[in-house]
């Protein structure tokens, strides 16, 4: 097994990212880097209106401006463009809205004109004569009989549904000592990557090449096929660096169908990038995600059944409708939960699609059940760390199906909370906040336990080839969008070939450069991709061993290898260094050495893994305003074995910020008469440097997993983890005068419980 | 980005050590200037209402959110672009501080931020405390690392520009 000599050199330790230094001198190249020659720009004409009726769209003034050079509606696209269809009970989802629009910001036209700013000012000059239709904003009412609908085909607006259960929650509830309930909520989210999506297409003889910002290049491509009917390997799609994605950009957007077939149309290069405003309207909005439960236990405090439902307002098509099923599914969280019954309820609004956001479903699973948790340590008067200790899934137990059939690999969760809560020095804290509450200062210290599900397949690739100059260059069909993952794929495969990393060099997101591809997204990429990288390393290293056994004339059974050379293992002196085999494999065969030297792998990582650990938030709530800042956050999270953790630590402290922001600042507001109020960076609350905490304490504890590198997904903790903790800690800062139900956790209510506790 | 018929305004703009003259609409963004005329795309466009940052440039020795100006404002100034700031090769102790000290992720903010911290540091003149940095950065999003990293980058580059003591934590 040459994955044994992963960590010798490189990996586990903080090595400097092979990324920086372009990016660091302004050199990095983002979509809206790339200018071609003769290209044009795209704006597009957007619905005003939430729900309204397309009576007439008409481009003829914005035709006549200076510079334009096209301008299409949906009646120009009729027949060219595949719309999408749906297995939920949905009208199909145009590139251009055809007879009707469901959500502002739809697309309706499109302007092309010779520069960007021309092109917003036609855009201006499209007249679009709406019937206004009443819209569906609230999700609970949206299921009402008699609420208007959003598609015609989804009765009560209801997108999905399924009845999740287990064991036997009737007798549980029935026979239960203690029965708590509640109704929580997170708000909506927008992804807010610092970079905006965005598209280039160019095309020329035959062939389409796309320049996307996004996580999934190869489903673009497959998705650009399909929507433009083209012959197989007729469209290329290469991924520019990009500026934060977090789930926003996996999706095939309509401007990212409609922007190459207006290359194609047009036969010029056209570019569109949005605006802020833009972007925040037309890119997926993450969590909008509800439950009502009740959790049956008894007086010591042990859970016996979990009953209730999990609504997500899915927005005007069914692009998220898994959100609130898999938070249904990590719902029994790190609990050994026997019974439960769960309706998963995605619902239609007149709002912008709902889909993957960092975490995507189990920040919502995770919160709602440590809310409950912590309810229930409060009704039964019992230290929620022991309701939690008495619940917790033990060691022996695993690996541990939860009882919706997720099946947890490896861990041991009770020392883990047990360790955590003195590494993470938590009951000083608590004591210490309870001491400045008696002074006065409204501060309190949460904490949340949690497991999430990372690494999913169905698979990963990579295609590692051994230079004639010594050097290493590896494509992965993973596509990282900043975490640093090509870092820790050469250390990975600096430590196994015994090349220092500088001669390793790391290639993604091109469709051209590697075939198949699955993406960033899910915790997966250096714990799938990473999967490919070593099994590809692997491959290479033993077709050169039976090469190795001819040049030292010894049997291949007799050859062993350690970094760098394989040698005779009963005469471990006769030796025969990789560099110079790979030259004399490159010499003896010419072009066919890649046949040896170059190897590519499809990485099935099998079963998914479960990271898990014990977050901790310490608050101040600010007794005037009413605004909650985090003073302190500390962290233990057994992500498996490390392969560098400054990008470690770099993914937990980055993901706790959003976590944050998710808990206490961001939310995607819309008014009731379902237009969106939070359109600017500062309207919806990015937090800023200001709002960081001060100290962050992460610590790391490395149980391997069944992968060759042993490791977790680590991308998402940040998310899935802060927001409980941080709702424990206000509710600990104010002494029991709120309890919490919803994220974000606005001023104004904090400000009414501290009035009413008056 | 000029169209006949349009009034265009000449400016003459030094950037990077570089004189330029260049014709240009009155409606021009500087930073569309430095970006799609220039060819200077370190420096980033993240929201276009100020909030974020990421098109900070050096002009006339302050740090400025070069979309909210326009080009022909900047006529007869001095920019600094994070092109500019690298010397015969060598990084300046800001980058090498996000370098070291993994201040940076996707590293779309960070040409931002890094001349905001440029300004800061070369108008404090000495180890700010953390509180400072924070402050400094206070308009400047980023979305991936969290800050905690950058603002250590900023101290670190504060030490390498002024030594160790100053105005500690």
């Amino acid at each position: 097994m040459y994955s044994r000599w992963i960590g010798w050199r490189y990996s586990g330790r903080g090595v400097a990212r092979l990324e920086d230094l372009r990016l660091l001198r302004g050199a990095g190249r983002y979509l809206d880097d790339i200018r071609l020659d003769g290209m044009l720009y795209a704006s597009f004409v957007r619905s005003e209106y939430p729900h309204a009726r397309i009576k007439r769209v008409d481009v003829s003034d914005a035709l006549k401006a200076s510079g334009v050079v096209a301008a299409l509606t949906y009646s120009d696209i009729e027949g060219r463009i595949k719309p999408w269809s749906f297995k939920s009970p949905s009208s199909p989802m145009y590139p251009l809205a055809g007879d009707r629009v469901r959500y502002v910001g739809e697309p309706v036209a499109v302007v092309v004109a010779e520069d960007p700013y021309k092109a917003e000012d036609a855009a201006e000059l499209v007249q679009v004569d709406y019937e206004p239709l009443e819209p569906v904003v609230d999700p609970i009412k949206a299921m009402e009989p008699g609420a208007p609908r959003v598609h015609e085909e989804a009765e009560r607006n209801i997108a999905f549904r399924k009845k999740l259960s287990c064991g036997d929650v009737a007798r549980e509830l029935a026979r239960a000592e203690v029965v708590v309930a509640d109704r929580l909520w997170i708000g909506r989210k927008y992804a807010a990557s610092l970079e905006p999506r965005g598209v280039v297409a160019s095309y020329s003889g035959g062939e389409l090449t796309v320049w996307v910002s996004t996580q999934t290049p190869h489903d673009h491509r497959d998705e650009l096929l399909e929507r433009l009917a083209k012959p197989p390997r007729s469209v290329r799609v290469i991924q520019p660096d990009v500026g934060g994605a977090f789930g926003a950009k996996i999706e095939v957007y309509p401007e990212e169908v409609v922007v190459p077939y207006l290359a194609m149309l047009l036969g010029r290069p056209v570019k569109w990038v949005p605006s802020r405003r833009e972007d925040a309207v037309s890119t997926t909005h993450g969590r909008d995600v509800g439950a009502e439960l009740e959790v049956a236990a008894t007086r010591g405090g042990e859970i016996r059944a979990v009953r209730g439902r999990i609504i997500a307002d899915v927005g005007a098509y069914p692009l998220g409708v898994w959100l609130p099923l898999t938070a249904a599914k990590i719902l029994p969280g790190a609990y050994k939960i026997s019974s439960a019954e769960v309706e998963v309820l995605a619902v239609y609004t007149n709002k912008t699609p709902l889909a993957a956001y960092r975490g995507a479903g189990r920040p919502e699973g995770i919160f709602f059940i440590e809310r409950m948790v912590d309810l229930l340590a409060d009704e039964l008067g019992l230290d929620p760390a022991e309701v939690r200790a008495r619940n917790l899934v033990t060691p022996e137990m695993m690996p541990y199906e939860n009882c919706f059939g997720w099946k947890y690999d490896s861990g041991d969760y009770v020392s883990t909370l047990r360790r955590g809560l003195s590494l993470l020095r938590v009951r000083e804290l608590e004591e210490w906040a309870s001491g400045e509450r008696a002074r006065g200062r409204l501060v309190g210290v949460g904490y949340a336990f949690y497991v999430e599900i990372t690494s999913g397949g169905p698979f990963e690739t990579a295609r590692v080839t051994l230079k004639e100059d010594g050097s290493v260059e590896i494509a992965v069909g993973s596509t990282p969008t900043g975490q640093g993952d090509a870092t820790g794929f050469a250390q990975l495969a600096a430590d196994m070939l015994g090349v220092p990393m500088e001669s390793v060099r790391v290639v993604w997101g091109d469709t051209s450069v590697i075939e198949e591809g699955v993406g960033t997204f899910g915790s997966r990429t250096l714990t799938v991709g990473g999967g490919a990288v070593i099994d590809a390393v692997s491959q290479v290293l033993e077709r050169l061993r039976s090469r190795a056994g001819e040049v030292l004339g010894i049997p291949e059974g007799r050859v062993a290898y350690r970094p760098g050379e394989f040698y005779d293992m009963l005469e471990p002196d006769r030796v025969i260094g990789l560099a110079d085999l790979v030259r004399r494999v490159y010499r003896e065969m010419g072009e066919s050495a890649l046949e040896v030297v170059s190897a590519y792998s499809k990485y099935d990582p099998k079963t998914p893994v479960y990271p898990y650990g014990l977050h901790v938030a310490v608050v101040e709530v600010d007794r005037g305003t009413g605004r909650v800042r985090v003073l302190e956050y500390r962290s233990l999270d057994d992500v498996g074995r490390v392969i560098n953790p400054v990008l470690v630590e770099g993914q937990i402290v980055g993901g706790v910020l959003q976590g944050i922001g998710d808990a206490l600042y961001e939310e995607m507001k819309y008014g009731g008469d379902g237009h969106p109020l939070t359109l600017s960076l500062s309207d919806y609350g990015v937090p800023t440097a200001m709002e960081a905490p001060e100290k962050v304490e992460i610590h790391i504890q490395e149980t391997p997993t069944h992968h060759p590198h042993g490791t977790r997904g680590v991308g998402e903790i940040g998310t899935i983890a802060a927001p409980p903790a941080i709702a424990r800690a206000v509710e600990n800062a104010l002494g029991g005068a709120l309890r919490v139900r919803r994220l974000p956790i606005s001023p104004e209510e904090i400000l009414r419980a501290l009035e009413s506790a008056r | 980005m000029s169209q006949q018929g349009e009034q265009l305004v000449k400016i003459t703009v030094k950037v990077n050590g570089r004189t330029y003259t260049h014709e240009v609409p009155p409606r021009m963004l500087l930073v569309h200037y430095i970006r799609d005329v220039l060819g200077l795309t370190g420096t980033h466009v993240g929201c276009d209402t100020s909030n974020c940052g990421a098109c900070t440039v050096i002009m006339n020795g302050k740090a400025v959110k070069s979309c909210t100006l326009f080009a022909f404002m900047a006529d007869g100034a001095e920019i600094i672009t994070v092109e500019g700031l690298a010397s015969n090769g060598k990084l300046h102790p800001i980058q090498e501080g996000f370098r070291e000290n993994h201040g940076l992720q996707c590293g779309f903010c960070t040409p931002g931020m890094i001349m905001t911290l440029y300004d800061f540091l070369n108008r404090v003149k000495r180890k700010p405390s953390e509180a400072e940095v924070r402050r400094a950065i206070e308009g400047n999003l980023c979305r991936c690392t969290g800050y905690v990293n950058i603002v250590r980058s900023a101290l670190w580059a504060a030490e390498r520009m002024y030594g160790g003591g100053g105005g500690g934590r």
